[in-house]
């Protein structure tokens, strides 16, 4: 288990993460969702060891992870920028890897090498963008960590290495309940990996739900009522988003399905349905509620 | 049971993982690889071509007095180069944002990364300089060289480039700590190396400047800079190992440096655990560390600027190159630290508050307002004036106030101009700097001037204050060295009443022993004469006079006089007189007593009248005795007889045979300028006798009194060879030429 609590980092004048609380649960595949400049990277630094929060403090599995190496073999981080040993080959970095994790796993990593179609012998300065990625993923993958942060991973990686990486993801976390944190600006790529989201505005959390709570209590509606039947009909709906165009009504509403069959049904709708809502419709609604406009939190 | 816990578990247990370090250590080959390549070819290759030369192949003794030095001179030059890189180097992955945040995920301590940086640092070192130093050893050794004077000289070598190798790597460690980049590490490097002898030769340029005619070399001297940077440490330390010159190499310094790689290492650890990862890619990691730096920058580049417009302009231009080189400084150092050039002004207010400070002071120093610096005169309290090398106290107060009167009158002439100095250094003609003047020329201020003795006092900051040697009238101290003379300190100096003579010592120098084993030292190679004392270079022979008294039943001791008397023998280019005095009056201690000729006779230049007598007084049983030398290596046995028949059974024998050498003598009378131009042997010979006299080896005593009226010009040789020395006659020794001279 990860907890952050009352986090605060400054860079100068910059308060990158003020008070940043959460609680991260093991096995769960957390997304940390935050527009460019919002702490994600920071966040993780501090998670993984890298920054020493200024106050407040992370704790994982009950220690503090800053300057414990014992911890830290139990952790991978993956930054957003990667870094290799100057002139060296996928094997170059094995050998690193196994000298300083003791988990390493060196069949693990010629098994990846070939899914990923790497070339070990090869110079990792020769790689292209997306290869270097997919290189300091499946070193961080045969380290089996209990824990990995990944920062944008997904960035630069072609769409079915963006799938292999995610089943990959998820086999860990299957298996030997890993728990990733995956940073990300990008919604539609957590959306089918992430069970647990947070996100990060300004320096601190505006909100950290499990994604299947979130979806079980929002929806949202197509429905086209009768002539006779007043738009009020509708009041008793716990109602975030509504938008009409002729007589098709789009409502985004909170509550349980069967909540919402009880108001809808019996007004004999002419035309009612519950369409699955993205993840960035369930945001947009969310931050609408609490007063702020989605646009200008994420883009 | 317990077990007990392996190395690498202890190592472990303490957060440094040994094959964390292990594989970093590998990891740094490129970098030993480098150091093996550089001292490979600047040790054993050398040393095998050296010694494989076939037309001129390599002697013992150059090997061990030349070759070897030499090696070990360029070994500390690299040693120092691969320190700084190697830190460099090791600490790289410090210098980057990328690097730092890859490094410090990982299940390591920060002592972990500090321990194998240091530890792949070093080992790149020490095995490519070991490995090579066996290649030298091997090589001197299939020469036949390697005697145990030899492989002491290697070894020790060794010892010192690799002592201070760990020094300048504990520097750049601790640059690399403080600094984001490795380019500014480079350059904080060189800044710590550097910045305080800096500084401090811009206060002494200061100092120089404000106390204008004094001799503050003492404050300036290599000694000084020897605590400053450790630079000067490291050449001397491999100076010294080779026993030529006088070590000047202390222990102090080996502790000091010690100290210094032993807080460093330690300190800069400390420093990495506080310091902050985010830092990592700016120029200097503390704020205030850079504020500090450029401060310190600020100064020296503030003076040097100031000082090079006011030397090249006039003085009014100093002020403006102080401004020039503030504001030039600040805005480069800025752009340094900031990486662009839009950060130029940042913190302007703090460079006029800067500016405004050092303008005052600098004023203040020169107006004498600052009351620590006592300002070229004396405080009327105990002056201690040196005169002829001895130093005594003047206790009396009246005497005391009389001398700082006149000192301040003195100096007050000097600045307002009415007293001004020659370009012309009488201490270079004692010090015996030929040049070569024309017969036709001659410089009336030369003439007049008499040997100014060096006036040492102690001023109110405790600063020893010698005024300099410039050429300036005897007249201007004659005032004072009457009070010098007339002060009981002086005469109870020289011959307190009850003082007994305890010790005679001659000294002689570079004998034929030491030129065949280790080549000249001070005295060139044109100095041996292969016809005539071809055994002997130069021999000094001075001797201490030790002095010893009575107080209340003890014993006590001064500091022994030394009066030295030194004669040239060999290739004549040099001629002297022989000069050891009137013995007779100081060696017997029954005939010692209070004189006012005998002190006088004290700072005449010693005339040798009696050779048997001097070499009579020279403990020795049979001509071969033992001397001493002042470099010692072992015992220098001089060969009397080949000084006896060099020099001749009487003074008179030899100034003869000096003659002989001498093309011709013109003494020019500046009253009339009448020109006197002698040739005759026997008449040279006497005018030498009447002469004061030059030469390398010579001593004009401090209170030498030269004839005001008569130059001399003595002409040595002929065609390519032909030279001139200048001198004067002595005051009361004209009259013996009277009719030579006109």
């Amino acid at each position: 288990m990860i907890r952050i609590k009352d986090v605060t980092k400054t860079f100068g004048a910059i308060k990158a993460l003020d008070g940043v609380s959460a609680e991260i649960s093991a096995g769960s595949i957390y997304g940390l969702i935050g527009s460019n400049g919002s702490g994600k990277s920071t966040l993780l630094r501090i998670m993984c060891g890298v920054f020493l929060a200024d106050s407040g403090y992370v704790e994982i599995d009950g220690e503090n992870v800053y300057e414990n190496s014992k911890l830290k073999q139990s952790i991978v981080y993956l930054s957003d920028e990667q870094f290799f040993l100057p002139h060296s080959t996928m094997n170059d970095m094995a050998q690193f890897y196994k000298s300083v994790y003791r988990s390493f796993d060196m069949v693990r990593f010629v098994k990846l090498t070939e899914v990923f179609g790497l070339d070990p012998n090869r110079k990792i300065a020769t790689f292209s963008k997306g290869m270097t990625k997919q290189a300091s993923i499946l070193l961080g993958l045969s380290v089996h960590p209990k824990y990995m942060f990944l920062d944008e991973t997904f960035d630069g990686l072609d769409p079915v290495v963006r799938q292999l990486v995610k089943r990959l993801i998820a086999e860990e976390v299957a298996e030997r309940k890993m728990t990733p944190v995956i940073a990300s600006h990008n919604l539609r790529e957590l959306e089918d990996i992430c069970d647990h989201v947070g996100l990060l505005h300004q320096g601190g959390i505006l909100f950290d739900r499990e994604l299947d709570d979130m979806k079980l209590n929002i929806h949202k509606l197509q429905l086209v009522l009768r002539e006779e039947t007043p738009i009020d009909a509708l009041s008793p709906l716990n109602i975030l988003d509504h938008s009409s165009r002729g007589r098709m009504h789009t409502i985004v509403c909170r509550g349980t399905t069967e909540e919402i069959d009880a108001v809808i049904l019996p007004l004999e709708p002419v035309y009612y349905e519950i369409i699955p809502l993205t993840l960035e419709e369930i945001f947009i609604s969310e931050m609408e509620e609490k007063g702020y406009d989605f646009k200008n939190v994420i883009f | 049971m317990t077990l007990k816990m392996s190395f690498s578990d202890r190592m472990s247990s303490r957060g440094v993982s040994i094959s964390y370090v292990s594989f970093t250590i590998k990891r740094m080959w490129p970098a030993g690889l480098l150091f093996f390549i550089i001292f490979f070819f600047t040790m054993p290759v050398p040393a095998v071509l050296s010694l494989s030369s076939i037309s001129d192949p390599i002697t013992y003794t150059d090997y061990y007095s030349s070759f070897i030095p030499t090696i070990n001179g360029i070994f500390m030059f690299t040693s120092v180069f691969s320190a700084v890189f190697a830190g460099c180097y090791a600490l790289r992955y410090l210098q980057s944002r990328v690097s730092i945040n890859f490094y410090h995920s990982l299940p390591e301590t920060r002592l972990s990364h500090y321990t194998s940086a240091l530890a792949a640092s070093t080992i790149s070192y020490i095995l490519s300089a070991v490995i090579n130093e066996l290649l030298l050893i091997i090589v001197t050794a299939s020469a036949g060289f390697l005697k145990h004077e030899m492989f002491s000289l290697i070894f020790r070598g060794f010892g010192a480039c690799a002592f201070y190798f760990f020094v300048f790597l504990s520097i750049t460690i601790f640059a690399g700590i403080l600094t984001g980049l490795t380019s500014i590490q480079f350059l904080m490097t060189g800044y710590l190396v550097g910045i305080l002898p800096v500084i401090y030769g811009c206060v002494m340029l200061i100092l120089d400047d404000v106390f204008n005619y004094f001799d503050i070399s003492s404050l300036s001297s290599m000694n000084v800079y020897a605590w400053l940077t450790p630079i000067v440490r490291a050449t001397r330390a491999i100076d010294s190992i080779t026993g030529i010159r006088k070590s000047e190499y202390r222990l102090s310094y080996f502790i000091f440096d010690l100290l210094i790689i032993i807080g460093l290492f330690i300190g800069s650890y400390y420093i990495y655990k506080i310091r902050k990862s985010e830092r990592s890619g700016t120029p200097i990691i503390f704020p205030r560390v850079a504020s500090f730096i450029k401060y310190t920058l600020l100064f020296p580049a503030t003076y040097i600027l100031g000082f090079i417009f006011g030397e090249i302009g006039s003085y009014g231009w100093l002020y403006f190159g102080f401004a020039a080189g503030a504001l030039l400084s600040f805005m480069l150092i800025n752009t340094v630290f900031n990486r662009t050039a839009k950060a130029m002004f940042v913190g302007f207010k703090g460079l006029i508050i800067y500016f405004v400070l050092f303008i005052t002071i600098y004023i203040a120093i020169n107006a004498g307002t600052l009351r620590f610096i006592d300002y070229a005169v004396p405080q009327a309290s105990e002056i201690q004036i040196t005169a002829d090398n001895r130093l005594f106290t003047i206790k009396d107060k009246a005497t005391i106030e009389k001398i700082r009167d006149q000192m301040k009158d003195f100096n007050k002439d000097l600045k307002d101009g009415k007293a001004v100095p020659s370009n012309y250094d009488v201490s270079s003609v004692v010090k015996g700097l030929f040049y070569q003047i024309s017969v036709d020329k001659y410089n009336n201020d030369e003439a007049t001037r008499t040997v100014s003795p060096e006036v040492t006092y102690i001023n109110a900051a405790g600063m020893k204050m010698t005024y300099d040697y410039y050429g300036i009238y005897y007249s201007y101290f004659s005032e004072i060295f009457e009070l010098i003379r007339s002060s009981e300190n002086f005469a109870l100096q020289y011959i307190p009443s009850n003082t007994e003579v305890e010790e005679f010592t001659f000294y002689a120098v570079t004998t034929d022993n030491m030129l065949d084993d280790y080549g000249t030292s001070q005295h060139e190679k044109d100095h041996i004469d292969n016809e005539a004392g071809h055994n002997l270079s130069s021999i000094y022979l001075s001797y201490g006079l030790y002095k010893g008294y009575y107080e209340d039943g003890d014993y006590k001791h001064f500091d022994p006089i030394r009066l030295y008397g030194a004669f040239n023998v060999g290739d004549s280019e040099y001629f002297n007189r022989v000069s050891i005095g009137n013995i007779d009056y100081r060696v017997t201690a029954d005939t010692y007593g209070t004189s006012s000729y005998r002190y006088r006779s004290n700072t005449m230049p010693l005339y040798f009248d009696n050779i048997d007598s001097i070499l009579s007084l020279i403990p020795y049983k049979d001509e071969n005795s033992k001397i001493y030398g002042w470099y010692s290596y072992g015992d220098d046995r001089v060969n009397f007889s080949n000084v006896k028949k060099f020099l001749g059974s009487s003074l008179e024998d030899y100034l003869n045979k000096l003659s002989l050498d001498i093309v011709s003598i013109i003494i020019v009378n500046k009253t009339n300028e009448n020109m006197v131009t002698i040739t005759d042997k026997g008449d040279i010979a006497k005018i030498l006798a009447s002469c004061a006299s030059v030469g390398y080896s010579s001593i004009i005593s401090d209170f030498t009194v030269t004839h005001p009226d008569y130059v001399v010009f003595i002409n040595y040789g002929t065609g390519e060879q032909a030279t001139s020395y200048l001198t004067w006659l002595l005051a009361d020794r004209v009259g013996d030429i009277s009719d030579i001279i006109k």
